[in-house]
């Protein structure tokens, strides 16, 4: 597997690494948030993090963040001192705050892997709840 | 109160904190209540591993806000409400009305 520069990746291309090396490991993950605004906007609006919301506690999910050299900094947050975005976790299931939770996703595939992540309507509705709380 | 549900009182503290101040940070909490900086720490962190909460740094201080994505959000707030509805005057005074900013210049007293 070729060399990925996380210095210089962008948050589309780093959603695919992080998406593909979790789902090989038989762990669910969608991202959430404002990193799925710049997958939308290409990048029109940058997010400085990647959310995604994840099927197995954090524990579980470590080993296989640090095999790409992502280290745990806090509870749920995770960093790699080159790359300008930080990753961070949260419990299923996806919600907005109201009482169902989201079980329709997307997917966009790019050079690195298949991202599982809100659609458009959703990630709208998940910037507004966000904006409004 | 609720301490029953969530376990234990700090935590309890904690959420109500959040519910009425909207948002915290641990010695602004540990302060608020004279309760130790590293309870009120090891709180902030089963909520944020459980989704509850989630934090933001704001220059040296980590910030904590209500997870809006958290599944049980509504239901957590309608609880929390009615917990305070059900804390003594004395209480509210001393923990739940207090000045998070500075008072308008020239506002009359």
């Amino acid at each position: 597997m070729k060399q990925i520069d996380l210095k210089n990746i962008s948050i589309e291309d780093l959603a695919g690494l992080i998406s593909r090396t979790l789902r090989k490991n038989g762990i669910k993950a969608v991202l959430v948030g404002g990193a799925c605004v710049t997958i939308y906007s290409h990048n029109e609006y940058m997010s400085g993090d990647l959310d995604y919301v994840v099927s197995n506690p954090v524990k579980e999910i470590k080993p296989f963040l640090e095999k790409i050299d992502f280290l745990q900094e806090g509870p749920n947050r995770f960093v790699n001192t080159e790359c300008e975005f930080y990753l961070e976790f949260l419990p299923y299931p996806v919600s907005l705050g109201e009482s169902s939770p989201i079980e329709n996703f997307n997917e966009m595939q790019n050079q690195n892997g298949t991202i599982t992540l809100l659609s458009p309507t959703d990630c709208v509705k998940d910037r507004l709840a966000v904006y409004y709380h | 109160m609720l301490e029953a549900i969530f376990g234990n009182s700090t935590i309890e503290k904690v959420l109500l904190f959040l519910y009425t101040y909207k948002e915290g940070y641990g010695k602004q909490i540990s302060d608020n209540f004279n309760i130790s900086l590293n309870g009120i720490q090891q709180q902030l962190q089963r909520l944020e591993e459980g989704g509850v909460v989630v934090s933001q740094k704001k220059g040296n201080t980590r910030l904590y806000v209500f997870n809006p994505r958290y599944v049980f959000l509504k239901e957590l707030e309608n609880l929390l409400g009615k917990a305070m509805n059900l804390v003594s005057e004395k209480e509210l005074q001393k923990y739940y009305r207090k000045r998070t900013r500075p008072r308008k210049k020239g506002k009359p007293l």
